[in-house]
């Protein structure tokens, strides 16, 4: 990538960075596992490469149609061709977000029609839970107690920097309410969560960040092993 | 049996081992090359180098250089083979309970010889379970619900014909169920690894054990709850052992929830041998000390004793094999 990005290019590159895988809550880009090219006429390609042959479908799925999407929306964009690379559902992927149809319609018999949505809640839950988990635990490394967590509201965090940020984000993806009065400590249902309550939730939680984080790893491992060329692009 | 540099020895019992064939001259079509090729980016990716493999050494080796890794350099005293079929990918199978027989018949001091079943072949299925029982006496299946067949691309322990299966292991005194959830295709727009089915049969089979192979991951949370609410649910650590090598510290988060919520009575070592060696896990698992924070955290330990029973006392148990009186721990020996 060139060091100075026109608009178009640029304006591509921050819409796939908006786009995350979500079993790993983390963006396409900074993964590595996607890369976009802006060529003539308003064309771009996006490539999709991930870390096994055999990484669920319906997560590549997911990410092929929210990056393309994502891409289409950058105003000067004209066409966007995704194509998911070295996967046992390359074509079913590639050819299905194409046409711009439904997850169902590109499986056919192997969904049970009822879409990816619930499975895309499911893992904004689970993203949820790590980045609450993330926030609070630094709170109480900064000597907050269980007691004061319980009562805490949104703007009661000062200095809550990315880590706030961040799971405000999912908050709103979740639709639970962001404003400076909103309960801090809540379920992923938005249920706020009592100070007896606490130590349990984070001990739960953190078994949820865990897995995500140790999954993360994994898959950059598997995925710098299958691509060593990329590695570059995430440093 | 491992000694460690401060004199104390360890009984090892692998609980997860292979002998297959994925070689290209075995492979059915693309899915056989992309399987063992994924195979091969675990080994790659997570072991130390020195232990890397040729793509070619490991898409088949010999059984030389099986018995040389596992039990002459490996410190394993006994391993159990795990069988995996693959038959919609390779030819004559990837590696079958009758591969794995030839070997061990040779050395029957040395394998457990584990079965499998097929929930999808109906009737015949039963009936080829219990022609295994029958020929190798096995006390274990290991069953790979990702596995394609024709038109079927996985299926769930919930299965009226899985669940018939297991209630043919419970008869047939098979009792040690071990569930690989590699990623389940369909429905291909649910979750590919949902562990929630092994609820669901602990629940319905309490006589039998239910080994989760690599601890659940990536569903380690989901896995760990479901293990503190059933007491016949155990921790397989294929996978999650060798991140002890490259990424120490996530090994130890992970070790650390198992013991916290699983608990040090129910994991179980595996090398996942040949995607990786148990050499240098052994030695690196003795080794390994919590960090300081981890365990302060969760207020686990990792000491000599749960070490002992996670490198091989647990399996001995579920396996009914006899640790010499030397390697048991202090209380069990003195009874």
């Amino acid at each position: 990538m060139t060091a100075v990005l026109d608009g178009v290019e640029a304006a591509v590159v921050a819409a796939l960075d908006s786009v995350f895988d979500p079993e790993l809550d983390e963006s396409l880009l900074r993964l590595g596992f996607a890369r976009a090219e802006v060529l003539a006429e308003g064309r771009v390609r996006v490539d999709l490469r991930l870390p096994t042959y055999w990484c669920a479908g319906n997560f590549a799925y997911l990410m092929a149609d929210d990056a393309r999407k994502a891409v289409a929306a950058v105003p000067g964009v004209r066409s966007v061709e995704v194509t998911l690379h070295d996967h046992f559902a390359s074509k079913e992927v590639s050819s299905g977000v194409g046409r711009g149809g439904s997850f169902d319609d590109a499986f056919g018999d192997l969904s049970d029609g009822s879409g990816l949505e619930a499975l895309r809640r499911l893992f904004w839950a689970k993203a949820f839970t790590m980045r609450e988990e993330q926030l609070l635990r630094a709170l109480v490394a900064r000597g907050h107690t269980h007691e004061e967590l319980a009562v805490m509201r949104l703007g009661d965090v000062t200095d809550g920097g990315e880590l706030l940020a961040r799971y405000v984000e999912r908050r709103r993806r979740l639709d639970l309410p962001v404003d400076d009065d909103a309960p801090l400590a809540v379920m992923p249902n938005g249920r706020p969560i009592g100070a007896e309550e606490l130590a349990n939730w984070l001990r739960r939680a953190r078994s949820t960040r865990i897995s995500l984080e140790a999954n993360t790893t994994l898959c950059l491992g598997l995925h710098a092993t299958r691509y060593p060329d990329t590695a570059e692009v995430r440093r | 049996m491992y000694r460690a540099p401060d004199g104390t020895e360890y009984y090892v019992l692998d609980g997860h081992v292979h002998f297959w064939d994925g070689s290209p001259a075995n492979q059915k079509n693309v899915y056989g090359k992309g399987f063992i090729e994924c195979f091969y980016a675990y080994h790659s990716n997570l072991s130390p180098a020195e232990w890397v493999w040729p793509l070619d050494k490991f898409e088949k080796y010999d059984e030389g250089t099986m018995m040389r890794d596992l039990f002459e350099e490996g410190y394993v005293d006994k391993a159990i083979f795990q069988p995996t079929y693959l038959r919609d990918f390779y030819v004559n199978g990837f590696n079958t309970t009758e591969q794995d027989a030839v070997i061990a018949k040779k050395h029957p001091d040395r394998f457990i010889l584990n079965g499998s079943f097929e929930p999808r072949d109906g009737e015949q299925g039963i009936r080829d379970l219990e022609a295994l029982a029958a020929k190798y006496h096995v006390k274990g299946v290991k069953l790979y619900t990702a596995e394609w067949k024709g038109d079927s691309k996985g299926w769930k322990l919930t299965d009226p014909e899985a669940k018939r299966l297991l209630a043919k292991c419970q008869e047939l005194d098979i009792k040690n169920i071990h569930v690989h959830k590699g990623p389940t295709i369909w429905p291909l727009n649910r979750d590919a690894f949902d562990v929630a089915d092994i609820d669901d049969a602990a629940t319905s089979f309490p006589e039998l054990n239910f080994i989760v192979e690599h601890c659940g991951l990536p569903r380690l949370e989901d896995f760990c709850w479901i293990a503190t609410q059933e007491s016949n649910v155990y921790a397989g650590l294929a996978v999650a052992i060798p991140f002890i090598h490259s990424r120490p510290r996530y090994f130890a988060e992970v070790i650390s929830e198992l013991l916290f919520w699983v608990g040090e009575d129910k994991i179980l070592f595996a090398s996942d041998y040949a995607i990786w060696s148990p050499k240098w896990i052994v030695e690196k698992f003795v080794d390994f000390r919590l960090p300081d924070d981890i365990a302060k955290e969760t207020g686990v330990t990792l000491g000599t004793d749960q070490k002992k029973k996670i490198l091989g006392l647990n399996a001995a148990r579920l396996y009914d094999v006899d640790v010499p009186v030397a390697l048991r721990l202090r209380e069990v020996a003195a009874v």
